[in-house]
């Protein structure tokens, strides 16, 4: 399963999840099938002047990830998801999560 | 001659005085830009001739013929649109859409991508005695009302006589195409820290314009050296002062234009448009 992650800061698997979907300054693709990071950068909608959460949620069906992870998805990019049929898991619900903290829920 | 009265803070008295403007100046025309909360009319009060509807073109997609190559949503600047192929899903978001018609100018299928039309808001015009009045007032919801302001000015810059726009407060984009298609700016302020940092910002947006300006002081208690020294460096006129007072602010609240309550002020700021004709 590879699954999407907006980050608050870029560590590997202790990166930690950051509260906002489209405008997180890093992202994170990881499988767990494989058990590995397969992408990891900063992200590079996050500047964007509109539609954000537009472009990821493209962004994560062109990478076809089976699911997003997050604190909160926008209308858009969680209409966009839902229509895809991409699972979306909530995160950081109560304090701030890392990427090791969720994978273990999967 | 189209004049634009602006200001960088709201309340400074925009209203105030393009609408004493208009009135003062025979064979004018009042437009409203301020589209998101018009109020000129209150103190135009026309009799209300016209009143229509007011939509902008946005792309639907039709499924049947889309081939979800993906083209559109990649060529779109304002990421408005989303393609799901593996579900044949094509949505095009219209609170992103500007309208520009990339979309359908790339897409390969014939009428895969049609244009609708989407209201945003409504024009309302008239007339005071020889006072032209248009209004814009944009729809609760809509998130941009440039496409409005735009419409409203370019009907009202068909006027063949003077042209007194009331524009959009602030320095955005609604404030930019309030004053993009004017011959001359007149920046309204009061003489007080906020009134002079966001005069600042103003005067900035119509030097990167190049638009000519001047400056009306409101509010003004006589010396207001916080907005005559800024308007000294940057070798800005003060075309105007109109005086702190409790009668004037009684009859802006009262929804009675200024040179009803000071009748005075018609020549005053006949005069000031005359100098601003006269400059040009």
């Amino acid at each position: 399963m590879k699954i999407f992650f907006p980050l608050e800061t870029l560590d590997g698997l202790n990166s930690v999840l950051d509260d906002r979907f489209g405008r997180a300054p890093f992202i994170m693709i990881y499988d767990t099938k494989d058990q590995k990071i397969v992408r990891s950068e900063a992200n590079p909608f996050a500047a964007q002047d509109h539609g954000v959460g537009v472009s990821v949620a493209n962004f994560i069906i062109q990478q076809a990830c089976d699911a997003a992870v997050g604190n909160r998805f926008g209308p858009k990019a969680g209409d966009i998801l839902k229509t895809a049929g991409i699972k979306m898991v909530d995160a950081n619900r109560s304090g701030k999560e890392t990427v090791k903290d969720v994978v273990h829920r999967f | 001659m189209i004049i634009v009265v602006a200001s960088g803070k709201g309340g400074t008295g925009k209203t105030l005085l393009s609408t004493s403007l208009a009135l003062s100046e025979s064979n004018s025309l009042y437009a409203d830009l301020d589209v998101e909360e018009p109020n000129g009319k209150i103190f135009i009060a026309p009799k209300i001739e016209q009143d229509q509807a007011f939509s902008v073109p946005i792309p639907a997609i039709d499924t049947d013929h889309c081939a979800f190559c993906g083209q559109c949503a990649e060529a779109c600047v304002f990421n408005a649109i989303a393609i799901i192929p593996s579900v044949k899903s094509a949505t095009v978001y219209g609170d992103l859409c500007h309208a520009c018609g990339v979309c359908s100018h790339v897409c390969p299928v014939t009428s895969a991508i049609h244009i609708t039309r989407k209201e945003i808001g409504r024009v309302r015009s008239g007339r005071r005695n020889d006072t032209i009045f248009i209004e814009g007032r944009l729809n609760v919801g809509i998130p941009s009302a440039v496409p409005l302001i735009a419409h409203v000015a370019s009907e009202a810059s068909r006027h063949s006589d003077t042209v007194i726009l009331d524009s959009s407060p602030g320095t955005s984009c609604n404030m930019v195409e309030s004053i993009r298609t004017s011959d001359y700016i007149i920046l309204i302020t009061e003489p007080t820290p906020f009134g002079l940092h966001d005069l600042e910002l103003a005067v900035q947006v119509v030097k990167d314009m190049g638009k000519p300006c001047g400056i009306v002081i409101n509010k003004s208690r006589q010396q207001d050296l916080i907005i005559e020294d800024f308007c000294q460096e940057n070798s800005l006129p003060i075309l105007l002062k109109i005086p702190y007072s409790l009668d004037i602010q009684r009859a802006y609240a009262g929804g009675i234009p200024l040179i009803t309550a000071r009748p005075e002020m018609k020549s005053i700021l006949r005069n000031m448009l005359d100098k601003i004709k006269e400059n040009r």
